[in-house]
């Protein structure tokens, strides 16, 4: 192994253990600002991380082992999308293609809705359906809307990202409708607010909150991790996709760009929270299928190119 | 350009321009009578105008660019220009009557009416004349956002509806009969590098030039928009909505002189087909076009509850039988049937308007014994039912006969069968429902005319004149006839 | 010219699109304003580079009147007529949506009219096909307007990609027919709210017979 990538393994690795907590620390101290609050310090999650990780776990009677080991699961599953995505702005160390990452987001999301499914209560079975069924939206989306990218750069493997773009003929518009699709995703994904309310204690609106609501302690501080570190994956991807519109030759500009980019996208992701207000949860359909379109356009114009 | 001839032109289209502020600024009890008595100068002016293109074989004229002033075009502003006459003629008698709706103390529906009448006039005038295929779209556009205001003049909600119908659908189907001519304009930009032509005339002249994949997609659509306007079979829905909710001179207008312009655009367009030798393409999308509309109006004919739906299948069995004669190149088939119907379909729904103020509905099971009640409109519904249906003492018996012998003359049996099959089904229908109407026991209350209709030969002076028109045509010599209106073939 | 061409010719389709998804009146305004503003200053861009001072008018006066007096004219009849959502459609907006793009997808992927229609048009022809499905699955008497006025974008840009333009006559007149159409056609949507205090087209049929 060279020794750039062994620098590049490093950086990742180091990064996916301090970028959750931080970029969530920032979204919330920014939303709190936003709304005339004080708010959170931004190390605050990393507190929290490791409160909930010193405190005792309490088990309801009900659960099994699919609920006690499904964090391990979801956090391995997490664990390898941060190594595959080249998120950072470095190559990933693992080479994979888009739907290894797709499936890996799928792979987790089943862990976590078996484990809510598990505790055999309401609000647990109504969080994983309700998750389940977004997903249907979510997938297909961010399968589209990768391909359209791998389409444009002519590779499907995701470290082609890193790569600047082999033609500037295709269309200017696939990247920026991909991002977008891929922004709808992440909402989804990340539950965000159009979607769903990151703040509310009402359970009946939850969604992907209400899959966590019987866990506590250790298990509890792994979930809250793995939430961070989807959004960072996520929102470094787009990142990788914003700055492939400007050629960028040395990967320290790029890490660099990629990182300002994430939190540049935090704070906007902050402003969506505090001025959108949470869709009913049947007009989701309605926002999602825009995701779909833009990402069914982008494929489209992205395969006119050749 | 030509001096002489532009003003000419001027000439005729004076009146219906100074007609045009008459009816914004008169006061709108008199408009009726001023109106009509201009319209009949304006007939005298458009015989002038006319007299040396379908008289004296005057060569086609072209006073400027874009404008062609053929025989075909001073036959139909002839035609359009007497029958909106008869239509202001009858008005003048038909508002007084009038209680509900558009009537003579309305003054500002009554201002619109006139307006309307004499710019669908000006702009069927236009259709006629247009030499170039992009006047020719913004005429026809015109007319119908012309005539809209006509549909809903009765101010009902079910008018509303129907002039809405009408306006969207019809302007839909023209931007696309606009995507047709600008295909046509891309096709000729082959023929005539680098610049292209719209003109009908240079397209025909250089027809074979024409890259035929191109021109037969533009003609599809501007068949499909044109086609909308007229009526034809798929497109023809907000038709007889349309002529049901005007009130009666406004249907008049709407069949007599609007479903001519539609044709005519497409007459002009199928030339331009047949030059280039497209003639089996035209066979294949317009003849089936034309013959399933007959048909299918026909069937639609016998099962009718109401006399102004009735008149609006009727209207679209002819059109579909003038789409068969263009779609085979019979010009002067498709120029006598044009003609023989505007007269006798103006006359019907002049006649029914007066029916429907009789009875004080357009029920065809309430419109009864209309002969008892007064013969000479019964007379004349009866007349003007034959002449639409096509019997032989009426012009328009000799044109579909011609028509069907075009139709075996171009080894189209199949056509020509099923044709004849909805034509006679239409007849059938047609009498039946008009004798239901002329014949039987008036309803209890109506036997007789009520006082306010007056003079009757004053007031049917207007139909009947038309149908005599209608009737000379058929009872001269046919062959002299024919001969007359083969000749209108560029 | 071209790489503008495809520029603007595909963010005409997309926002096409996008308008058949959304059901806010006002989003569908601000759309059509865009795209219409885009393909006026196409049309004024490539009239100036060929020098075709016929395309640089019209293209001015689509801008002008099409793209921002039009845009306000409905803009104020939705806010006197009151309406600010399309009621349901007849297919819902999101299944419409994909089911649209799906349709230019084939179109673009198939390419049909192979020999008759340049590369180039094939974005009109896309947004001509989403005006049609704006104009009938929109039961808004005010959204079928605009979808209409879709579909004449889709029209006008064709003619901005044909080799040569159109005659300066026949685009001014083409122009104003439009224009009158859209008067006539508020008018029509005003007399309507009047008498019904709606402008839901599949409502109106409910008053006949």
């Amino acid at each position: 192994m060279s020794r750039i990538s062994l620098v590049g393994l490093a950086v990742t690795v180091l990064e996916s253990i301090i970028m959750p907590f931080l970029l969530v620390g920032i979204l919330r101290s920014c939303r709190s600002r936003l709304q005339k609050r004080r708010g959170p310090r931004v190390v605050q999650p990393l507190y929290d991380f490791l409160r909930l990780a010193r405190k005792q776990t309490v088990l309801s009677d009900e659960t099994g082992p699919i609920f006690k080991n499904a964090p391990v699961v979801s956090l391995t599953a997490y664990g390898l999308v941060a190594l595959v995505v080249p998120w950072a702005g470095l190559p990933a160390p693992i080479s994979a293609d888009l739907i290894l990452f797709v499936f890996l987001l799928a792979a987790a999301r089943m862990a976590t809705g078996l484990a809510a499914m598990d505790t055999s209560t309401a609000f647990g079975g109504m969080g994983a359906s309700r998750e389940s069924a977004l997903s249907i939206f979510v997938e297909p989306t961010l399968v589209l809307a990768l391909s359209a990218v791998a389409i444009y750069q002519g590779s499907p493997w995701l470290n082609a990202l890193i790569a600047t773009p082999v033609s500037t003929g295709g269309s200017a518009y696939v990247l920026p409708l991909a991002v977008a699709a891929i922004w709808i995703c992440a909402a989804a994904e990340t539950a965000r607010m159009p979607i769903e309310d990151p703040v509310t204690h009402l359970e009946l609106t939850m969604i992907h909150e209400a899959q966590l609501l019987e866990y506590s302690g250790p298990r509890l501080a792994l979930m809250e991790y793995q939430a961070g570190l989807k959004l960072t994956v996520y929102y470094g991807l787009i990142a990788q996709m914003l700055i492939n519109e400007i050629v960028i030759k040395t990967p320290i500009t790029r890490w660099a760009a990629t990182t300002t980019i994430m939190f540049c996208l935090v704070v906007l992701a902050a402003i969506i929270d505090t001025v959108l207000v949470r869709l009913h949860w049947r007009k989701l359909p309605d926002l999602l299928a825009f995701g779909l379109a833009f990402s069914l356009v982008a494929c489209l114009l992205a395969a006119l190119k050749g | 350009m030509n001096v002489h001839q532009t003003l000419e032109f001027i000439g005729l289209c004076a009146v219906p321009v100074i007609g045009l502020f008459t009816a914004l600024m008169l006061p709108a009890p008199k408009l009726p009578r001023v109106v009509a008595r201009m319209m009949w100068l304006q007939c005298a002016v458009s015989v002038i105008f006319s007299a040396p293109y379908l008289w004296h074989n005057h060569a086609p004229d072209r006073p400027w660019p874009g404008v062609l002033v053929d025989p075909t075009a001073v036959l139909f502003i002839l035609l359009t220009t007497f029958v909106t006459a008869a239509v202001t003629e009858h008005t003048t008698g038909y508002f007084a009557r009038e209680q509900q709706g558009i009537n003579l103390q309305n003054h500002r529906v009554l201002r619109e009416f006139y307006f309307c009448t004499l710019a669908v006039l000006l702009c069927i005038y236009g259709i006629a004349i247009a030499d170039n295929l992009g006047y020719l779209w913004i005429a026809v556009e015109a007319s119908t956002l012309a005539s809209a205001p006509l549909v809903y003049s009765t101010r009902s909600g079910a008018s509303l509806e129907a002039a809405w119908k009408y306006l969207i659908i019809c302007s839909v189907g023209i931007a696309f009969a606009f995507f047709g001519t600008a295909l046509i304009f891309a096709a000729s930009q082959h023929a005539l590098a680098p610049d292209g032509t719209l003109s009908c005339a240079l397209l025909i002249r250089t027809a074979n030039h024409l890259p035929p994949a191109l021109l037969r997609f533009g003609f599809v659509f501007l068949l499909l928009g044109y086609g909308t306007k007229a009526g034809l079979f798929p497109l023809q829905f907000w038709q007889p909505d349309a002529y049901n909710q005007s009130p009666a001179p406004g249907a008049a207008i709407l069949a007599g002189a609007l479903g001519n312009g539609a044709m005519l655009a497409l007459l002009r367009v199928t030339n331009v087909m047949l030059a280039a030798g497209q003639g089996q393409f035209v066979r294949l999308t317009m003849l089936p076009m034309g013959v399933l509309t007959t048909c299918v109006a026909a069937l639609f004919l016998v099962r009718q509850r109401n006399s102004g739906r009735m008149l609006a299948y009727s209207s679209m069995e002819n059109m579909g039988i003038m789409a068969t004669a263009i779609s085979l190149g019979s010009v002067g088939g498709f120029c006598l049937q044009a003609v023989c119907h505007s007269l006798a379909k103006t006359a019907l729904f002049l006649i029914s308007g007066d029916a429907n103020q009789i009875y004080g509905t357009n029920l065809l099971e309430r419109l009864r014994g209309l002969i008892t009640i007064s013969p000479a409109r019964a007379l004349l519904w009866l007349a003007g039912i034959a002449a639409v249906a096509g019997t032989p003492p009426f012009g328009s018996f000799l044109s579909e006969w011609h028509i069907l012998a075009a139709c075996i003359r171009e080894h189209q049996p199949i056509a020509a069968g099923a044709l004849l099959v909805g034509i006679t089904c239409a007849f059938v229908a047609l009498v039946v429902h008009a004798c239901g109407v002329a014949f039987g026991e008036p309803p209890p209350g109506k036997e007789r005319l009520p006082q306010k209709f007056g003079n009757t030969w004053r007031s049917i002076a207007a139909p009947a004149m038309l149908l005599v028109l209608a009737l000379w045509l058929g009872t001269l010599l046919p062959s002299a006839v024919l001969r007359a209106f083969s000749r209108l073939t560029p | 010219m071209t790489s503008l061409d495809s520029l603007l010719g595909n963010l005409l389709l997309i926002t096409s699109l996008w308008m058949v998804g959304v059901t806010a009146i006002s989003t569908k305004l601000t759309l059509y304003s865009v795209q219409t503003i885009a393909v006026g200053a196409l049309a004024t861009l490539v009239g100036i580079a060929h020098n075709e001072p016929a395309l640089t008018i019209a293209g001015v006066g689509v801008l002008l009147l099409k793209g921002i007096a039009a845009p306000l004219y409905l803009s104020h009849l939705t806010q006197v007529v009151g309406c600010r959502k399309d009621l349901g459609t007849f297919i819902s907006s999101p299944l419409l949506l994909l089911l649209a793009s799906a349709a230019v997808g084939g179109l673009f992927l198939f390419h049909p009219f192979q020999q008759s229609v340049p590369p180039a048009a094939l974005p009109s022809i896309g947004v001509i096909l989403a005006g049609m499905i704006l104009m009938v699955s929109r039961r808004l008497a005010v959204s079928q307007i605009i979808g209409f006025l879709v579909l004449e974008n889709g029209m006008f840009f064709f003619t901005v990609t044909i080799p040569h333009s159109l005659p300066l006559l026949v685009e001014l007149g083409v122009l104003l027919d439009i224009m009158a159409g859209t008067m006539i056609a508020g008018v029509l949507v005003f007399q309507i709210s009047d008498s019904f205090e709606h402008i839901d087209i599949l409502r109106l049929g409910n008053h006949k017979r």
